[in-house]
């Protein structure tokens, strides 16, 4: 079921929270929601086009040096990205700094031409990208909206929390980041463990 | 402090690359579940870092400066320290066979890991020389070193604590780490 | 080595070699499409950047910038007259080097600041990008030097600390009582 490859990044498969892959960028761009649905959406893009050009000249690389041509095909198209990034969306680019090119890294995106596009074809792996980019964008976010609401009051810029709440600054810093990011898991392993029991 | 000691003190407190950059995250939260592969892992990082910083530093200012190629410095870095590691790897194998053995299985998985690259890449953005740039990397390798040590410690006994079951491993992991990253907040501001 | 051995070593080369000549080309195309956008709007980002710390932008022309923290200066001209001074000096905040855009009209006088770069604590020492904090120095005179309090300001020189950011904020304070020193010494009216 062609489905079945966009569904399973969302939520089963989520790269971040249920693969524990591309931790550093989800601590590191979370510190507001706009950083993180910039980064969220940059990614994507390089995974999406990692995953077609990959599927589509599998067939054409001898199996000993496909490592080196999926760096060389994800190195050009996250230059690619961080050009346009620098030309059209100057502020995002600059708040995002060294974790653009650092997609070059991120497990998540040769991981995907690994595990997913050299085995299959270029309509399947599409949507394989385009599930594993929303699930991984869906974590930033749930992580950046704690992070910016607790540490600055705000969402997207916008003030939510009123007069009475304070902001507790340590949820912006890096401290908060670990902390976010330990309770979010825990939530989630307890959610995990929790339908475990259920089903089991 | 502009100072080289400036850059490898700030490189190992103030902007430590676990603790604060949060680059190498997925190697120190992989391999710090006990102090062996811990050690193992920071001593090829650091062996790497210093090589790879050196080997890009002479690329960027040896080939893509001159001829105007700045904008492929992404391409060009991960490429030469993907081929740094396997000839490493490859040297080490065969001359340096008990040095491999402690290390070996942790190249591989260098290539990938980001704090190479990132400290290559800032090491350009923030226009270091040589020099500047070797203190960097040593600094941070110091850095990364200290921080997954002590984390691999505190590790090996969160093992034997009793807590809620969603807190096991990773969760619990991650607020330590938080900890730690407060400790070192403490320090920064020390100019 | 036998024949099929090295034919095969060449048909791996020629793969890496295609694929990345492929992959170069299509970066130096986007490199060719974008750099003209980007260079434009760097551009413009410094005009943008100098009318805003000195509204009566004339002509520019750089001076011979001292060293030190100050690294540029460019000195605006209206009708062939000089009409005032814009400073970048890089003081060394909490996280590193900020970059700051000062300018300085004919009666000796501040006429804005700009925080172009910074790498501060976000949230805190971020907050000195804040147009409310930058606007304090708008019309500050230079005849003393700045000192920073973390009370309310009573005298011209104070200048309002950022809560809990004292040191960007002295950092910041700092780079501009070099400037202060050297525009002191060389332009201030009468002078230059």
């Amino acid at each position: 079921m062609l489905i079945n490859e966009l569904t399973k990044g969302i939520i089963k498969d989520n790269p971040l929270f249920v693969q524990l892959l591309g931790t550093c960028p989800s601590l590191a761009t979370t510190s507001s929601l706009t950083n993180a649905l910039g980064m969220g959406a940059a990614f994507t893009f390089v995974l999406i086009g990692s995953n077609i050009v990959i599927s589509l000249i599998r067939k054409l690389i001898p199996d000993q040096v496909h490592i080196p041509c999926y760096i060389v095909v994800i190195a050009s198209l996250v230059t690619v990205v961080e050009m346009i990034m620098n030309a059209y969306v100057p502020a995002l680019y600059a708040a995002l700094g060294v974790f653009v090119p650092l997609i070059v890294v991120n497990c998540i995106v040769l991981g995907r031409a690994e595990a997913f596009a050299c085995k299959n074809g270029v309509v399947a792996s599409i949507l394989d990208a385009i599930g594993m980019g929303i699930g991984y964008t869906l974590a930033l976010t749930i992580i950046a909206s704690f992070r910016e609401l607790l540490g600055s009051g705000k969402l997207l810029g916008h003030q939510i929390l009123g007069a009475p709440f304070t902001p507790a600054l340590i949820f912006i810093l890096p401290a908060g980041a670990f902390i976010t990011m330990g309770c979010v898991f825990a939530m989630v392993a307890y959610l995990r463990q929790r339908g475990a029991a259920h089903n089991g | 402090m502009d100072s080289t000691f400036g850059i490898i003190f700030s490189a190992v407190f103030i902007s430590n690359i676990i603790l604060a950059q949060f680059l190498g995250l997925c190697s120190f939260l992989g391999v710090s579940k006990n102090f062996k592969n811990a050690f193992g892992m920071s001593a090829a990082v650091s062996f790497v870092m210093l090589l790879a910083t050196i080997l890009c530093y002479g690329v960027y200012h040896g080939l893509l400066v001159p001829y105007h190629l700045e904008y492929l410095q992404t391409l060009v870095f991960i490429l030469a320290i993907a081929a740094l590691v396997q000839l490493v790897e490859m040297f080490m194998k065969k001359s340096m066979p008990a040095l491999h053995k402690a290390m070996g299985v942790y190249l591989p998985l260098i290539t990938t890991n980001c704090a190479i690259l990132g400290i290559a890449l800032i090491n350009v953005t923030k226009n270091y020389s040589l020099i500047d740039s070797i203190a960097n990397s040593i600094g941070t390798s110091l850095g990364y070193t200290m921080a997954i040590l002590l984390f691999s410690c505190i590790r090996e006994r969160l093992d034997e604590d009793q807590m809620p079951p969603c807190m096991r491993v990773l969760p619990i992991a991650l607020i330590t780490a938080s900890f730690m990253s407060i400790a070192l907040m403490g320090m920064s501001g020390i100019h | 080595m036998s024949k099929e051995d090295s034919s095969f070593i060449t048909r791996l080369t020629l793969t890496l070699l295609i694929i990345c000549a492929v992959c170069v080309g299509l970066v130096a195309y986007a490199h060719s499409a974008t750099k003209d956008v980007i260079a434009a709007r760097a551009a413009a980002d410094v005009k943008a950047a100098y009318k805003q710390v000195f509204p009566e932008l004339g002509e520019l022309s750089k001076e011979k910038a001292p060293g030190g923290l100050i690294t540029d200066i460019q000195c605006s001209k209206k009708g062939g007259k000089a009409n005032g001074y814009i400073y970048t000096v890089e003081p060394t905040g909490y996280g590193g080097k900020l970059t700051i855009m000062v300018g300085i009209d004919q009666k000796n006088k501040l006429t804005g600041i700009k925080i172009l770069k910074l790498s501060e604590t976000p949230g805190l020492g971020m907050k000195s990008t804040e147009p409310t904090w930058q606007a304090q120095f708008k019309g500050k005179p230079l005849k003393d030097e700045l000192v920073v309090t973390k009370q309310d300001p009573t005298k011209d020189n104070d200048v309002r600390a950022i809560t809990a950011a004292t040191i960007t904020s002295r950092a910041v304070v700092k780079g501009l009582n070099e400037v202060r020193a050297h525009y002191m010494k060389t332009y201030a009216n009468g002078k230059g």
